[in-house]
């Protein structure tokens, strides 16, 4: 099962204008077998991209294609035996029972009344074991959390038994330990299964540190690789061009802040202690020096032994006060230097 | 689930014989021992006036309900129905034009009772069309149910206009068919609504599968293989029969097609339209005869227009969605 997108023009048409073109010549192939994260700012095209992909949408040139057949060209039922697609429309409609909504993934397999098959029921069942939904087959959607409601909307994509599944932001209102459940459910289907899963995300440390392939799309067009290939390359910055972010070697992201003010730590720095205060002073927009002999040095910070408390001098003034904990420190620094 | 069903259609036998035996004139009793003239008109009165009339509450109540039901899951809008999104007036408007552009027609005959359907769908269905022209762009609930509102109110407008030029001899022809109710029905137009709705009511038993999909979405719908623009248009065709017939030989009748396919999901608690078509069917003609019941009890002279009864019975289940909608829960 092979996915590609030759030479993909995305946009909206608009009426008294030409079409708002989001993304232009995009050209790359899916990796089979694989979750992939699809990542990129806010109003980049990664849900049009996604619903090109899903066929729910044409594209305004170009194709993409399902193993030679053009995704947008195959009949609606055909289609839906080849790729899922969990969307963000959220359920408006109340009764509606978990078995229910996972049985409607049937639906390409089904006849006109949609009755279920002892094979359907077999597949629905499965589907609902492999999220752990099970337990909640009878209740109705509605009495869901977000977490839940997001598994058996995967269930339903799974009942659809396709060799493309495709989420758009599957993740959008969940819990940290939530996104990383559903992340690693979908990497599991991948593995497991064989599907080729693709999801939209702004979850950075997630799609680095669990998803074989990342595609990184900017206003320039989408940079496929391992997470590690991006970082590498600096493909994975370029999402933060012209914002003060930056990524760190280890995959999370930081505010870059030019600092006006450097501040002394007086001490062996190798400790928690240490750290956290190296933390509290860059917070407060200070950098750190080594030496006082720098003109822009507002303060030295001594950690005292024993209590844990910290003196800091400002240089200027020559004024010493006593911090009982990073919170205080913070407060000190303000008045020395207001942060801009 | 079947107890249920088996319970309205018990409800419904029972209703449709008192509605049947009960009227204005009081109980009548065709089949006793009372001989010559009494029972002859006894029989007159229940074969020729009260049948029909039960027989057109039945079909009126389940079209609304079913055509009430379609509607809120195309619009994915537990307050849509004909009435309140301007349907029934769309109706009103086609078949005013007609009666009042085409007097010519003479006053009877088949030909003159399928205009005013043909014209009745076509009204319905022009407002069908600008109401999803609006709900595509405007997704707000309540908003698409103000300018349905609107759309309606303008029809009525141009129907008062419409009035105001027409001759005497036309205008006579539409005020005494815009007095409309649900008894007084020719042969031939219970002919021609009875083969509309069960039409319409065919329509819509097609489309449950993809109605279904429908509650997740359009998005989802279209991923698990609905032809979205084909299923809508399917089921604006039964729309258009069903509430468009139903205007053009009964006058509007508000607050069915919204309230009963709530008090259906309220019964039945499912979102499955393989249930909630069926019971909307029968709670509507339920319904319906419970109206027109109330509204000539014996006893009596007052005869009630049945629309006030509808709307009595109707507007508390829309008052309670209203609430519920607005506290985020939706249908």
């Amino acid at each position: 099962m092979k996915i590609e997108i030759e030479n993909v023009t995305l946009g909206y048409p608009q009426r008294h204008a030409g079409p708002r073109l989001l993304a232009e010549h995009l050209s790359f192939a899916a990796p089979e077998g694989e979750l992939v994260a699809l990542l990129g700012r806010n109003g980049v095209g990664k849900s049009t991209l996604l619903r090109v992909l899903a066929g729910v949408r044409r594209p305004l040139k170009g194709r993409a294609t399902l193993d030679g057949t053009e995704i947008a060209a195959m009949a609606a039922r055909e289609r839906a035996r080849k790729i899922a697609f969990v969307t963000t429309e959220q359920i408006a409609a109340a009764h509606l029972r978990v078995d229910e909504v996972v049985a409607m993934g049937r639906a390409p397999y089904t006849g006109w009344f949609g009755t279920l098959a002892p094979e359907d029921r077999r597949v629905v069942g499965e589907a609902l074991e492999r999220v752990g939904m099970s337990a909640f087959r009878d209740k109705t959607v509605e009495s869901l959390s977000d977490g839940e409601r997001q598994r058996v909307m995967i269930a339903r994509a799974l009942a659809q038994d396709t060799p493309l599944m495709l989420l758009d932001e599957p993740t959008a209102f969940l819990d940290l330990p939530n996104r990383y459940q559903i992340a690693l459910l979908l990497r599991e289907l991948a593995h497991d299964t064989g599907k080729t899963v693709i999801f939209s995300s702004h979850d950075l440390s997630t799609a680095i540190e669990l998803c074989d392939t990342l595609w990184v799309m900017t206003p320039g067009g989408v940079a496929a690789g391992a997470p590690e290939d991006l970082m590498r390359s600096g493909a994975l910055n370029a999402m933060f061009e012209q914002t003060p972010l930056s990524l760190s070697s280890e995959g999370t992201v930081k505010l870059n802040r030019e600092a006006l003010h450097a501040v002394r730590i007086e001490s062996d720095a190798d400790n928690e202690t240490g750290r956290l205060l190296v933390k509290t002073v860059e917070r407060c927009g200070f950098a750190i020096v080594s030496e006082t002999a720098g003109t822009n040095v507002a303060a030295e910070i001594t950690i005292l032994p024993g209590n844990g408390g910290f003196r800091v001098s400002g240089t200027d003034n020559k004024t010493t006060a006593f911090a009982a904990d990073f919170h205080e420190i913070a407060a000190l620094l303000r008045q020395l230097a207001p942060l801009r | 689930m079947k107890l249920k069903f088996l319970l309205f259609l018990l409800l419904l036998a029972a209703l449709a014989a008192a509605d049947t035996l009960i009227g204005s004139t009081g109980f009548v009793w065709p089949f006793g021992s009372g001989d010559g003239i009494e029972s002859d008109m006894a029989r007159r009165i229940l074969f020729d006036f009260r049948l029909p009339k039960a027989g057109v509450a039945l079909l009126a109540g389940a079209a609304l309900s079913a055509s009430g039901l379609l509607m809120q899951t195309i619009f994915r809008n537990p307050l849509a129905g004909p009435y309140v999104l301007g349907v029934s007036s769309g109706a009103s408007l086609g078949a005013a034009l007609f009666l009042l552009g085409l007097p010519m027609l003479g006053n009877a005959g088949i030909a003159r009772d399928l205009g005013i359907a043909v014209s009745a769908w076509i009204g319905a269905a022009a407002i069908l069309l600008l109401v999803t022209a609006v709900s595509v762009r405007i997704k707000d609930i309540m908003a698409v149910l103000i300018l349905g509102m609107m759309f309606g109110s303008a029809a009525s407008a141009f129907v008062d206009i419409l009035q105001y030029f027409s001759s005497d001899a036309a205008l006579k022809g539409f005020v005494i068919w815009s007095m409309g109710s649900l008894g007084g029905l020719s042969d031939g137009q219970l002919l021609i609504l009875a083969v509309c709705v069960a039409g319409g009511l065919l329509l819509a038993a097609g489309s449950v599968k993809s109605l279904n999909l429908l509650l997740l979405g359009e998005g989802y719908a279209r991923s698990m293989g609905v032809c979205v623009g084909r299923v809508r248009g399917v089921i604006f065709l039964a729309t258009s029969l069903l509430a468009g017939s139903v205007t053009a030989f009964c006058g509007p009748i508000g607050f069915v097609g919204i309230a009963v396919p709530h008090i259906a999901r309220m019964f039945f608690r499912r979102a499955d339209h393989r249930i909630l078509l069926p019971a909307s069917v029968l709670i509507g003609a339920d319904m319906m005869l419970f109206c027109d019941l109330i509204s000539q009890l014996p006893g009596t002279d007052l005869i009630l227009p049945v629309n006030t009864i509808t709307a009595l019975l109707g507007i508390p289940v829309v008052a309670m969605v209203v609430v519920n909608s607005k506290r985020g829960r939706m249908m």
